[in-house]
């Protein structure tokens, strides 16, 4: 399907009108914010209900004006009891935490180069104090613990090393996916390289899947679901995934060992737009 | 904060409406209101409850401008949803059965003694407008629009394919589009 009869099947108007599915609005919404002709199409189809509203207009009568907006101070007041005395400086405060809120969404940004960053610090010096402690000739069972533990931990370290490094390239996007509505918490992270349209894959904290299933990737193009495969299921790292030409957004689906041919729309847990 | 007494942008009202400014109500509830009463009137068919979800709207509205996003649509349809969606909900917990739902909607009668008959006539122009639709695609803006009822849900009440369903809804819009074009 392209774009022409994705936009032809009628979603616009079902998304406008509230029919569509939460998973056809999300994939939409993201769609709308790399097409110009989608946009002004959902924008031209809100007016035309906006319009019907203004024609259909009724009159309330004339003392709901100040019943509600005494409903809505009585609101703001059982809400705030615990800074009822910050009401006066409303104003001040909420601009306030627009400025915070700002601040943070900017800091998001760069945390996860943060993190990654802390990471292989700490992977470093633990690796450090394997080797001081190698050095006083612990005993055995310590040792094949520590073997263990920095056999973890060198992979660990590996697989940030290699995010790393895609974070570094100029030629690589890096593609939030975030978890849908069932999984809120849900996320992942797509690495796309502009120059050679390869896929990588890093599942960040998606649990592992269950007996005979596996994760697989999704990218939408023009609006329809494209197979980009599996998730390996013994894999930590960063997976190398199918090349993909030219997508809006990407999603991941839970579904049976070796994948699907079109996703399973109920096992979407995270998804976002490029 | 001097609000000029003309019309603000979307933009400018936001911005307003954010400070909470009890200004910003009076602006708000004076240019909005009357569209945002007529959508509650439409999904519920009663005044008194029309009513109740206007003053809840306008409570969400005021709460949750922080979380209004412009990229999603205009401030304008952002409440108008937020009205069709509170006042969907209310009818559903009312526990209004669903097979009165397909009934015509009731006529409005205006108690307000300040309609002047142009305004009236401007009404009844729209009531025109609604029923020129042909039925099929009246009763799916009607199910969907102001009832709420999910694609699966209009497929078994109109007993027409899931699939259907979209490019019906595709048809009833862009008739109801030039149907408001021609009068304009």
């Amino acid at each position: 399907m392209n774009i022409k009869e994705y936009i032809s099947s009628g979603i616009i108007e079902s998304y406008v009108l509230g029919l569509a599915t939460p998973e056809e609005a999300s994939i939409l919404e993201c769609i709308q914010k790399n097409n110009e002709e989608v946009r002004l199409l959902i924008a031209e189809t809100q007016k035309s209900l906006e319009e019907l509203a203004t024609r259909q207009a009724e009159v309330p009568d004339t003392g709901l004006k100040s019943a509600i907006w005494d409903a809505i101070q009585k609101s703001e007041s059982t809400q705030d009891t615990s800074s009822s005395f910050t009401t006066n400086s409303k104003p001040i405060q909420l601009s306030d935490t627009v400025t915070a809120q700002a601040v943070s969404e900017q800091k998001n940004n760069s945390s996860l180069f943060m993190k990654i960053a802390a990471s292989l610090l700490l992977v470093a010096s633990i690796g450090y104090n394997f080797v001081q402690m190698n050095d006083r000739a612990a005993s055995k069972s310590v040792q094949l613990a520590m073997e263990e533990e920095n056999a973890v931990l060198l992979r660990d370290k590996n697989a940030l090393e290699e995010k790393w490094n895609m974070m570094n390239d100029p030629n690589m996007t890096m593609i939030a996916l975030k978890g849908v509505e069932k999984h809120p918490e849900m996320k992942a992270h797509v690495f796309w390289k502009k120059d050679t349209k390869e896929t990588y894959l890093s599942l960040e904290n998606l649990p592992k899947p269950p007996e005979n299933m596996q994760y697989q990737l999704w990218a939408i193009v023009d609006g329809k679901p494209v197979d980009i495969g599996t998730y390996a299921l013994d894999s930590t790292h960063v997976e190398k995934m199918k090349k993909v030409e030219n997508a809006q957004a990407f999603a991941i689906t839970l579904e049976k060992e070796g994948g699907n041919a079109t996703p399973t729309m109920e096992n979407m847990y995270v998804m976002g737009g490029v | 904060m001097k609000i000029p007494s003309n019309t603000l942008t979307e933009e400018e009202l936001i911005v307003l409406l954010k400070k909470k400014d009890e200004k910003s109500y009076h602006y708000l509830y004076d240019h909005y209101s009357p569209a945002l009463y007529g959508v509650a009137l439409r999904v519920l068919g009663s005044k008194e409850y029309a009513e109740e979800v206007l003053q809840d709207a306008f409570i969400k509205i005021w709460k949750n401008i922080e979380h209004y996003d412009s990229e999603k649509g205009r401030l304008y349809t952002w409440m108008i949803n937020i009205v069709r969606n509170t006042a969907i909900d209310y009818l559903k917990s009312k526990g209004y059965k669903r097979d009165q739902m397909n009934q015509p909607l009731p006529k409005f009668v205006h108690n307000s003694k300040e309609f002047s008959e142009s305004e009236k006539e401007e009404n009844m122009g729209l009531d025109t407008i609604v029923s020129r639709l042909k039925t099929e695609w009246r009763e799916l803006i009607e199910l969907a629009y102001y009832k709420g009822y999910t694609q699966k849900e209009i497929a078994e009440q109109l007993n027409i394919p899931l699939g259907t369903v979209k490019t019906r809804t595709k048809s009833a819009l862009l008739q109801l589009k030039s149907f408001l074009k021609d009068f304009r």
